[in-house]
């Protein structure tokens, strides 16, 4: 075997759940099998290695076509590990040294180019004892995570339905649902590291133990954030900073609205055709604003209080006639919430600041208007940003 | 990312100077074509770059016999060659030099502020919650001024209302427009069962939705597409509506449809709202309205629900005879004088109706003459001559359901017995096979 198909072999190993693509000069290779599936989903050419020695089945595409392959491959659900090269080739001594610099699942997108800006796109993890679920979800985009207790199946798939997951990560097995109808990863949870995730996560957060983010250790909803936290530290090789504090929440704390009811009213079109109410209401200027109507309209206010907010917020803002200017101003802000998400992760290019810069403008705009609305910081802050980027 | 170019002028002293040197870098490369075209008299001599050979002196095939001996060929081309002098070489080493260092600046340029951006991504984060809140509420506002959508008034649970003057479906009459017939709906402690008979295609189900999505825009902070709106908060909503057929689980249509009934059933409480399509569609006649009958009865008695229950079987308008809280809508339909053309008014009204119009919509599906005429013989014999009878009229099936025992003698044991049985019942687990004979065995309680 060539150095170079053992060093291939031996990343491999560690990747064997995905999809490997193997940098080589201008090139992403695949080998094996990995290279007969990609080659039917991308439709590119099957070839062998070399026709009369070695007859590994080979398929690749240029570098600069990732961005084109690339979800095609993440659409149908596939786990993508790709190894670069990690040296200059020019310097190596023997064959270029190359490593697994980014691993992506259908649950830990960070591409814009990949995600829908109006949906948020969600990772599970859960957790299983005696009949009760422990349930963490995040959307590694945004650095949002949430989780709770299912005291049943049927909640389990309920809750499922709504957060209509890319990707659940399950800590064991097999669980008692049938989750057939999403992308399913089991993950042992007895063999996960647990004192190396704890001490990642404590100190992402800075705390001493779980009670700093008001969890307890060893509970079954604690249990998913680490089976949760285990897969991201596998998937991004660590917690990226953007990622905010775990918030608790009850299912039953906004309205439950079961696949049923949210296909027969036509809430949300889950393939995106036709007008349902979400492409009816959604007039929003942002990608913020979509995602948290599109959010809303899934999980509705069961508070009068929180309602009546929502509803007089509205009407001050047609009384006063701010809308108008509210919606100019909010024109062309990017989606900072996932630019800041891609900062977190190292993942940003120079233009991500410039859109940062300019929607800070437009941010201060806003406020210089007395149009923002639930904004508590204080001043000197948005002075200090304006000091800083304007 | 090793692309460079993209910091600006003013903003870093070390890398103005750098950049000014890789300028300086092409006006040397100026200055030595110059120099070069009158040390040798070629005028054509061209100092050119590209990705593969780096800098080079390009010289045409013409003056091929007056090419300096110090110049280095490189590459032949079909018009011309290519050299490079070690002048080149040297300055060529510099400007690469020079670029290196640039995108080396800009690069701890950038980190440097990705850094600085990095440390505020709190505050950063709490201005994207910001801005989309902002912008859900703007959203709001714009649409409703737009629409004429208005404010609804949030009651509390305990007003137990849900009260919309001239109502209209969002999505249907965002479609067409002033078209679009609204209606009023009035739920309440006295009527909180609406059973809505009346033709199919007269809107019945639009009519469902409609009251269901307005809440929920309502429930959202979302001001409604209505004159007026008042309700209590709904901490449910329940549908049942239309056969969505579940083949890939090689459940039938009617067990779909038990299922999810079973389903609201359980989790229904008074302060949800419930919407009921044609329960019982999937399967036979008197199955069907028994079913109905039971589950409209059950949920004014027992739940306690909001609800709306369009249904084509008319024996349940009696259903208010027996049972507080249930009140009778039905759909206007306008009749020409010959009987022969309809027209569906899409309104909402209190009353009820004995008729389908069924062979009218068939006939505007374009079923031909000939058939409609045989259906609309047979349609008359059935409510007249009551033509067939083994298949009583509808009124003989009303006047049955109110003398069945199953729904007035509530102390009969034949009743109880049944009542034991129905209550065994887990339906999750039962398939249609066991529901079958469970069936049997009721029948034959009631034959005793």
């Amino acid at each position: 075997m060539t150095p170079l198909m053992s060093q291939y072999n031996a990343i491999k190993r560690q990747y064997k759940n995905a999809i490997l693509l193997f940098r080589m000069g201008d090139f992403y290779e695949t080998f094996g099998d990995d290279a007969v599936l990609i080659s039917k989903i991308l439709e590119i050419t099957l070839t062998s290695r070399d026709k009369n020695k070695d007859n590994t089945a080979l398929a690749g595409f240029p570098y600069h076509a990732l961005d084109t392959y690339l979800p095609k491959l993440v659409e149908k659900g596939y786990t993508i590990a790709i190894a670069e090269q990690v040296e200059d080739p020019a310097l190596a001594k023997g064959i270029v040294k190359r490593k697994v610099t980014r691993v992506i699942t259908p649950g830990t997108i960070l591409d814009s180019q990949l995600l829908n800006s109006n949906k948020y796109n969600y990772l599970v993890a859960l957790t299983f004892d005696r009949g009760i679920y422990g349930l963490a979800v995040t959307d590694i985009s945004t650095g949002d995570v949430s989780c709770t207790t299912l005291r049943t199946g049927r909640e389990l798939l309920t809750e499922l339905e709504r957060i209509s997951p890319s990707e659940i990560i399950i800590g064991q097995n097999n669980l008692p649902e049938d989750l057939s109808l999403y992308i399913v990863h089991p993950l042992d949870f007895k063999a996960v590291d647990k004192e190396k995730i704890n001490n990642l996560i404590m100190s992402h957060y800075k705390i001493h133990n779980w009670g700093g983010v008001g969890f307890q250790k060893d509970e079954l909803q604690t249990d998913s954030l680490v089976l949760l936290f285990s897969y991201i530290v596998e998937t991004q090789f660590e917690i990226p900073k953007h990622i905010k504090t775990p918030q608790k929440y009850d299912i039953y704390d906004s309205m439950i609205l079961d696949a049923v009811t949210i296909r027969s009213l036509n809430i949300v079109n889950q393939n995106g055709c036709g007008a349902d109410l979400f492409s009816v209401l959604n007039k929003t200027q942002t990608a913020m604003g979509a995602r948290l109507l599109f959010n809303l309209i899934t999980h509705p206010h069961i508070n009068r209080d929180q309602i009546i907010k929502k509803l007089d917020d509205v009407e001050t803002y047609i009384n006063d006639n701010k809308f108008e200017e509210a919606r100019n101003n909010l024109k062309g802000i990017s989606d900072i919430e996932r630019i800041i998400g891609r900062l977190g992760s190292g993942r940003c290019i120079p233009r991500d600041l410039l859109a940062i810069k300019d929607s800070l403008s437009k941010f201060i705009t806003l406020c210089d208007k007395d149009l923002l609305l639930k904004w508590k910081q204080n001043l000197d802050e948005i002075s200090e940003i304006k000091k800083n980027y304007n | 990312m090793s692309v460079g170019g993209y910091i600006k002028g003013g903003f870093s002293e070390e890398f103005d100077t750098a950049f000014a040197f890789a300028n300086e870098g092409g006006r040397l490369l100026k200055e030595l074509e110059e120099r070069l075209i009158k040390e040798t008299n070629i005028s054509t001599i061209k100092v050119k770059r590209n990705k593969i050979w780096g800098h080079y002196v390009e010289i045409t095939n013409r003056y091929k016999d007056a090419i300096p001996s110090n110049f280095i060929h490189r590459q032949t081309l079909v018009n011309a060659s290519r050299f490079t002098t070690a002048e080149l070489i040297e300055l060529e080493k510099r400007i690469i030099q020079a670029e290196n260092s640039i995108i080396n600046l800009e690069l701890s340029i950038f980190n440097e502020l990705v850094e600085s951006i990095y440390k505020r991504t709190s505050l950063l984060q709490k201005v994207s919650i910001e801005l989309g809140y902002i912008d859900l509420i703007s959203n709001f506002a714009y649409i409703s001024v737009l629409r004429g959508y208005v404010k609804p008034e949030v009651l509390s649970i305990s007003d137990r209302k849900i009260s919309i003057t001239n109502g209209r479906h969002p999505i249907v009459s965002e479609v067409l427009k002033e078209t679009f017939i609204p209606n009023s709906t009035t739920l309440d402690e006295k009527s909180f069962v609406h059973i809505i008979t009346g033709p199919n295609m007269s809107g019945k189900s639009t009519y469902l939705r409609q009251v269901a999505l307005i809440i929920l825009m309502a429930q959202i902070g979302c001001f409604v597409p209505a004159e007026s709106c008042e309700f209590s908060v709904c901490d449910r909503v329940f549908t049942r509506i239309g056969a969505s057929d579940d083949i890939s689980s090689g459940r039938s249509t009617f067990m779909v449809e038990m299922s999810e009934m079973s389903n609201i059933l359980k989790n229904a409480s008074r302060n949800s709202l419930v919407l009921l399509d044609e329960i019982g569609r999937g399967t036979s006649t008197y199955d069907g309205v028994s079913l109905a009958w039971a589950i409209a009865k059950h949920i004014a008695e027992k739940v306690g629900a909001f609800t709306l229950f369009a249904t084509h079987y008319h024996e349940l308008i009696q259903l208010k005879n027996y049972t507080s809280g249930i009140e009778n809508f039905t759909v206007s339909v306008l009749e020409s004088d010959d009987k022969k053309e309809v027209t569906f008014l899409y309104k909402i009204e209190e009353g009820e109706t004995d008729k389908s119009y069924g062979v009218y919509v068939a006939k505007i599906a374009g079923i031909p003459e000939e058939i409609l005429d045989e259906a609309e013989q047979i349609l008359s014999g059935f409510e007249q001559k009551k033509l067939f009878s083994k298949l009583p009229s509808e009124k003989i099936i009303a006047s049955k359901v109110q003398s069945v025992p199953l729904f007035s003698n509530l102390t009969d044991p034949k009743w109880e017995k049944i009542k034991e049985i129905i209550n065994s019942i887990q339906l999750d687990d039962t398939t249609p096979m066991q529901a079958l004979s469970l069936l049997a065995q009721i029948k034959d309680i009631n034959k005793e």
